[in-house]
């Protein structure tokens, strides 16, 4: 899967969405990309202090979002935090990085969404 | 329901998520299809929001941090009109400890995510949907009841129950309030129609199940009055109204209804048609009754008239004589009873202290002649008549015990009705005024027989008595003037004297009895009137008097006079004798001067009260006049005001001019001031009635004052 972004998910949800589906797509992107680094800073912050819980709900948060975005590959990130939070000891944890990664990607594919709005 | 009623409605959503992402995912999902979409971000808020927007739905996230969805959900329940939301949670598709907490926590339904919008948008849509079908049928329910409690208020207050009988399976269920009307124990209400119709009173059974009949085969209203009889024996009626329930094929399923205790109404209607027909039979006898003034037709129309009503076997009247004694003196009997007409009984048997008793108006009420509170031998005295019970009511006559009215049952003791009673009574003051009627009716005959017969007697009298008068005294002045004639010089000069005294006593007693003679023939040798001119009657009379005028040097005016039905003769000697009268009584120094006119004016008849119109004749002259006080005494016979050396006549004229008046149906008044003349009226009626014309006596061809 190299597209960051399932255009299809984003091309459904619009479609859901109705008359400006476009424009609500749009405001949902912006909302996403606001909130987004703020979730990654968090969830950093929850694995370096062990705090499960944190990580949990952030990464669950991450994860419904960006699937109703269509980034697929960063919401299946996201769920292996939340399970990794709830069974195994998270300082062992080192997906961060990949994490921030995979997010760069999407923002920029999302950016270029937006444009063509 | 569908989008566009949801659109019209605009439900509100409270969206319940901590990620603000979601909640912006989730209010544009459903705003995009018309709800209103209110936010909260985390639990506390929620229950805030909640409380303040009532919104028609909630959506809540089961995870949030500080308090998550079910700690939400479980203090949503407690706050007012909850039960009313439907609450959604959001939950993870895998998580099935979740789900079962949210249904634990109340939670209406849930959602997995990641969210499907179409299955969001149709469970929230039937969510709303069964929340409101609940809604409307609780309001429904809610009223319902109350438009029963206020129907059950008001059948209360109407006295009324309802009842509801289930054809096809014939069961009958009662309300609380219908049972007593039967006299049944509540609880204990009739199971079937049958056993409902049982109930009913058996003269009106035929008639109920016709109209139940009717209502069910005709689709018409039920509607009936019947009677039932409680348990205790006692009758009471009930209104009942009801309507027939069909199916489709008209097959009849139900019949509901009302019914109410109509007992008090039946008996006041009952009562009232009692008075009616009593009073009805109370005016129809009380006319009869009065419609003859023949006592004895008053007693025996009574007897029979209140034997009738009563159906008693025997109504009597006993009439009370003054000494204590009394007999039966009218009697209604039924054939086969004795009969006690015209039995009289001693004073023994009807003591002073019962009539005293009577007299005060008291009544004797006996239902039962075995059991009354009354001295033995009186029982054994009524019953050889067969008395078992009777009825004794006085009869009083201005206040005076005249007799009673007594009714007698002889087949069975009776119950007297009170309104029997005062029917009885009131029948015997009826009786009282007419018997008093009558007694008045009787007395004023007699008298006026009586006044009729003496009238004609002392007529009689007068007119032979004069007549025979006449005899003697024309011998004495006949025998005088013969007397002085042959021997007048013969006698000495007393002797002439005494003759002259004797032939000037005859011939006044001539003149008295001439008056006498005019005055008694007034009514009984009356001529049928006939048209007169009073003008050429006074013309007439005053040249009889022209000598008189003459000696006076007086002098008659003459007016206009009509001209009238009368009695001509009549007429003459009443102008002669007020003409006369008026020159005679002239002042001494001064001429008479006497006037004779008429004018037109009204008289009031004492018979009619109102006033005819009458002539009135007048004669006014300016002699010496009289004193208004001896005004009565003038027209009567024999009455002078003056003595007869100081002015000539017998006294009877004027009593003559009245009577001559009268009966010509008018009347004769004066006027006068000692010394400033006199002034006589005569009113006569225009039109004489019919009747008058007719002369009351035999005819004479010519009224001639010397018979």
């Amino acid at each position: 899967m190299n597209s960051p972004i399932d255009t299809k998910v984003l091309q459904s949800f619009r479609d859901m969405m109705g008359e400006n589906g476009w424009e609500i797509v749009a405001e949902m992107i912006d909302c996403y990309l606001e909130d987004a680094p703020k979730l990654i800073e968090a969830i950093s912050q929850a694995v370096a202090q062990a705090d499960a819980t944190r990580l949990r709900s952030c990464a669950h948060t991450l994860k419904s979002s960006s699937a109703t975005l269509g980034a697929t590959t960063l919401s299946h990130l996201c769920k292996e935090l939340e399970v990794i939070s709830q069974t195994e000891n998270i300082s062992l944890v080192d997906k961060v990085p990949q994490l921030e990664a995979k997010f760069a990607k999407v923002k920029v594919a999302l950016l270029i969404r937006r444009q063509h709005v | 329901m569908n989008t566009t009623d949801i659109k019209k409605k605009s439900p509100l959503l409270l969206v319940v998520d901590d990620d603000k992402f979601m909640r912006l995912q989730l209010r544009r999902a459903m705003e995009q299809v018309g709800y209103q979409v209110a936010e909260a971000s985390d639990g506390e808020q929620a229950l805030a929001a909640y409380s303040c927007l009532n919104p028609d739905i909630v959506l809540l996230d089961a995870l949030m941090p500080l308090m998550d969805g079910f700690s939400c959900c479980t203090q949503l329940q407690t706050l007012s009109g909850s039960d009313r939301t439907p609450i959604l949670m959001i939950t993870a598709l895998e998580d099935q400890e979740s789900v079962d907490r949210a249904f634990a926590a109340g939670a209406t339904d849930y959602i997995t995510k990641p969210i499907h919008w179409a299955v969001l948008r149709q469970r929230v849509q039937r969510l709303l949907q069964s929340s409101w079908a609940i809604e409307e049928l609780r309001q429904q329910t809610e009223r319902s009841h109350q438009s029963e409690a206020q129907l059950r208020l008001v059948l209360e207050a109407a006295q009324m129950g309802t009842w509801d009988w289930d054809i096809l399976q014939n069961s009958l269920k009662y309300s609380n309030h219908l049972e007593p009307m039967f006299g049944l124990i509540p609880g204990s209400a009739h199971l079937t129609y049958e056993a409902f119709l049982n109930a009913v009173h058996p003269e009106d059974r035929d008639y109920v199940a016709q109209a139940v009949t009717d209502a069910i085969a005709a689709g018409k209203d039920y509607e009936t009055e019947f009677r039932v009889i409680w348990a205790d024996g006692t009758l009471h009626w009930v209104g009942s109204k009801g309507q027939v329930y069909y199916d489709n094929t008209f097959k009849p399923l139900r019949m509901v209804g009302i019914s109410m205790d109509i007992t008090d109404r039946k008996r006041s209607e009952a009562e009232l048609q009692h008075q009616t027909r009593r009073s009805q039979l109370f005016a129809d006898i009380t006319l009869k009754i009065r419609q003859s003034l023949q006592p004895k037709e008053i007693l025996q129309t009574t007897v029979t008239e209140v034997q009738q009503l009563l159906q008693a076997d025997r109504v009597l009247i006993y009439r009370l004589c003054p000494d204590g004694t009394g007999s039966v003196v009218t009697e209604a009997v039924v054939s086969g009873w004795p009969v006690i007409l015209g039995q009289t009984f001693l004073a023994e048997v009807f003591p002073e202290e019962y009539r005293q008793l009577y007299k005060q108006g008291r009544v004797q009420v006996i239902e039962d002649m075995e059991n009354a509170k009354v001295t033995s031998c009186l029982i054994e005295f009524v019953q050889q008549w067969g008395v078992q019970a009777k009825l004794v009511v006085p009869i009083l006559l201005k206040s005076e015990l005249w007799g009673l009215l007594i009714a007698h049952q002889c087949a069975s003791p009776r119950q007297w009705h009170s309104f029997e009673i005062e029917l009885l009574q009131q029948l015997a003051n009826q009786m009282g005024i007419a018997l008093t009627q009558a007694q008045l009716l009787e007395e004023e005959t007699r008298r006026r027989q009586e006044l009729d017969r003496s009238n004609i007697e002392l007529q009689q009298f007068a007119s032979i008595a004069s007549h025979d008068l006449q005899e003697p005294l024309r011998k004495i002045l006949a025998f005088g003037n013969r007397l002085k004639d042959k021997y007048g010089e013969v006698l000495t000069d007393q002797g002439r004297d005494y003759l002259d005294r004797m032939q000037n006593a005859a011939s006044r007693m001539q003149t008295l009895i001439d008056d006498l003679l005019i005055l008694s023939r007034i009514t009984t040798r009356a001529r049928p009137f006939t048209t007169v001119n009073l003008a050429q009657v006074t013309q007439d009379v005053l040249s009889d008097l022209e000598v008189r005028i003459q000696q006076t040097q007086g002098r008659v005016e003459v007016g206009e006079l009509p001209i009238i039905a009368a009695d001509p003769l009549q007429m003459r000697q009443l102008l002669q004798n007020l003409i006369g009268n008026a020159l005679k009584f002239h002042q001494d120094e001064e001429p008479p001067v006497v006037k004779v006119y008429s004018r037109f004016g009204t008289q009031r008849q004492p018979s009619e009260g109102q006033a005819t119109d009458a002539w009135q004749i007048i004669v006014e002259d300016n002699g010496i006049g009289f004193d208004e006080m001896y005004l009565d005494r003038i027209f009567n016979v024999f009455q002078r005001l003056h003595s007869r050396s100081e002015y000539e006549g017998t006294g009877v004229g004027l009593a003559i001019c009245r009577k001559i008046v009268e009966r010509h149906g008018g009347s004769l008044t004066a006027e006068s001031k000692p010394g400033r003349g006199a002034t006589f009226t005569v009113t006569l009626p225009i039109t004489q009635r019919q009747g008058d014309a007719i002369s009351e006596g035999p005819p004479t061809n010519r009224h001639n004052p010397d018979g």
